[in-house]
């Protein structure tokens, strides 16, 4: 049983070996589902990272009235970021408020003279919250609407920004669904155009094989060997593609920063290094040895 | 040991309008353990068919043949391994692996059997010295000649010691020298038992043989000779 294991192996490894040229299409042609998994590791982790910049971009202000304090506007906080599904809940105080307002209106003059002209500072204490979905919105209106929050709440913009944050929303799941049709048709593809190769490559091997059943080989002693080829072209064409993937985001990844919310590609690549390399190892090592053992099953009924 | 019952194997035409080609029609004979048998007829009489047949290489259309006694068209394909196994083959076109070295193809059957390294090492240099080939073991098929990879196919079909060696034209493409060297070695490992049956239309082989001779034309059994005479 070992001698066979260890003959199918060294057959494998033999018959790869000598057709360098067929080898190495397979590898290529391995290469590219295994580096379209690359991509899509890399820019499932850019598209979350920008839906997330994004939602932390879509808030609402809570503005309250100048009856509240800051220990009641604190505890308004803690109540909703018992809301599931809620994001950031920043506490602006009327301080801050006119901080930011002045930067935001440096070199205008008018606006700026009118509020000195105003006595103390007419800018509310806020809540800036950030959601998952309009849904906590919906939720913290309701809350803010309730007796005990409603006398301290000035008012909430959530229904002057309600239909642009529910455009926004539904932007951010069309492109998240788009993005995986678009990845699964590249990849079913990619999947097609490489299994057709290596049928190939096995069906001009075709008499090989019929040969070799005739002199008493059994089907799994044949089958072993391409196995075995079929595992080795896959795990090349992981570790080609674990190095390409790591060439392009490090040479490309500053470039496209500005493009993807600032997340630098290279950065997730490093910081996800074994993920990456097992998940194209793994993609890569199943499509060969899958490829070659649906295309040498053909040829096997001799 | 194998019997060859009512066996009819027909090709269907695949083109419109083309006959449907007979290559073998109620065939019946048997072949007795230790015995050599050659199988004589024109090219396109059959005699490849029937080995293909025997090999389980096809299926024939109607009848079987019976290999010690058991239905070699009813083999699981465990068994049918086995019974390949047991069958040294020599192929009219050689069949040999063009990706291994002679010495690889010859080696090749060894492993398959789950012949021990050592067995393979002691073999595989004596048969290559048989059929004069020692020189050539690091080369591939598609360096050879003919009739070196003739000797090739020849070698490989003998290495495991077979029960039966079914050689289809194994002198085709011999020279005269190297012909007389392989009908040796067929009657040697005859007479150390092992069944031999040869397919040839070579006239002189055969009366050299004196062996049973078995007549093929258009695919029936014309004649069964034990006296060893080709007369067609």
């Amino acid at each position: 049983m070992l001698t066979s294991l260890r003959r199918i192996i060294v057959l494998g490894w033999q018959n790869l070996a000598r057709d360098g040229g067929m080898a190495a299409a397979n590898v290529f042609v391995i290469m590219i589902p295994v580096m379209l998994v690359a991509a899509l590791l890399s820019l499932k982790a850019a598209g979350e990272f920008i839906i997330n910049d994004l939602r932390e971009k879509v808030d609402v202000s809570v503005y309250f009235n100048e009856s509240a304090v800051e220990d009641d506007i604190l505890r308004v906080k803690d109540k909703i970021k018992e809301i599931s599904g809620i994001g950031q809940v920043d506490y602006v105080s009327k301080d801050q408020a006119l901080v930011f307002f002045r930067e935001r209106h440096q070199g205008n003059e008018t606006i700026l003279e009118s509020l000195n002209e105003v006595n103390g500072n007419p800018l509310p204490s806020s809540l800036k919250v950030s959601a998952a979905s309009p849904a906590q919105f919906e939720q913290l209106a309701a809350l803010l609407e309730q007796g005990e929050y409603k006398d301290l709440v000035d008012e909430m913009n959530y229904v002057e920004k309600k239909d642009v944050i529910n455009e926004i929303f539904s932007f951010m799941d069309q492109a998240r669904k788009i993005g995986l049709w678009l990845f699964a048709v590249l990849a079913l593809v990619s999947v097609m155009v490489t299994f057709n190769t290596v049928r190939m490559a096995i069906f001009a091997r075709k008499r090989e094989i019929g040969v070799q059943r005739l002199v008493g080989a059994s089907r799994w002693f044949i089958r072993g060997q391409f196995l075995v080829e079929g595992v080795i072209f896959g795990f090349l064409a992981a570790v080609l593609s674990f190095l390409a993937a790591a060439a392009i985001c490090r040479v490309a990844g500053p470039a496209l920063a500005p493009a993807l919310s600032g997340m630098d590609l290279w950065q997730n690549y490093s910081a996800n290094l074994w993920q990456m390399f097992w998940a194209q190892t793994a993609v890569g090592v199943g499509l060969g040895a899958f490829s070659s053992l649906i295309a040498v099953s053909r040829h096997l009924k001799v | 040991m194998i019997k060859f019952n009512d066996l009819t194997k027909i090709y269907k035409a695949r083109g419109a309008g083309a006959d449907n080609v007979v290559a073998l029609e109620g065939i019946s004979f048997g072949v007795n353990p230790g015995e050599f048998v050659s199988v004589v007829g024109r090219s396109g009489a059959g005699k490849t068919t029937l080995f293909k047949l025997m090999l389980v290489e096809e299926k024939p259309t109607q009848g079987s043949i019976l290999f010690k006694d058991q239905n070699i068209y009813k083999l699981k394909s465990g068994n049918l391994n086995n019974l390949r196994r047991s069958i040294g083959a020599v192929f009219q076109d050689y069949k040999l692996l063009p990706n291994m070295t002679v010495r690889d193809n010859i080696a090749y059957v060894m492993k398959v059997i789950g012949a021990s390294d050592a067995e393979i090492k002691c073999n595989v240099p004596r048969i290559l010295e048989i059929v004069e080939l020692e020189d050539r073991q690091q080369n591939y098929p598609a360096e050879l000649s003919g009739g070196e990879r003739q000797r090739v196919a020849i070698a490989r079909a003998l290495i495991h010691r077979p029960e039966v060696v079914l050689a289809d034209e194994p002198t085709g493409n011999l020279d005269p020298y190297h012909t007389m060297d392989i009908l040796k070695l067929l009657l040697k490992i005859n007479e150390m038992g092992t069944t031999v049956l040869l397919a040839t239309h070579n006239r002189e082989i055969v009366n050299k043989l004196k062996k049973r001779v078995v007549t093929l034309e258009k695919g029936k059994v014309t004649r069964d000779d034990p006296s060893g005479r080709f007369a067609i």
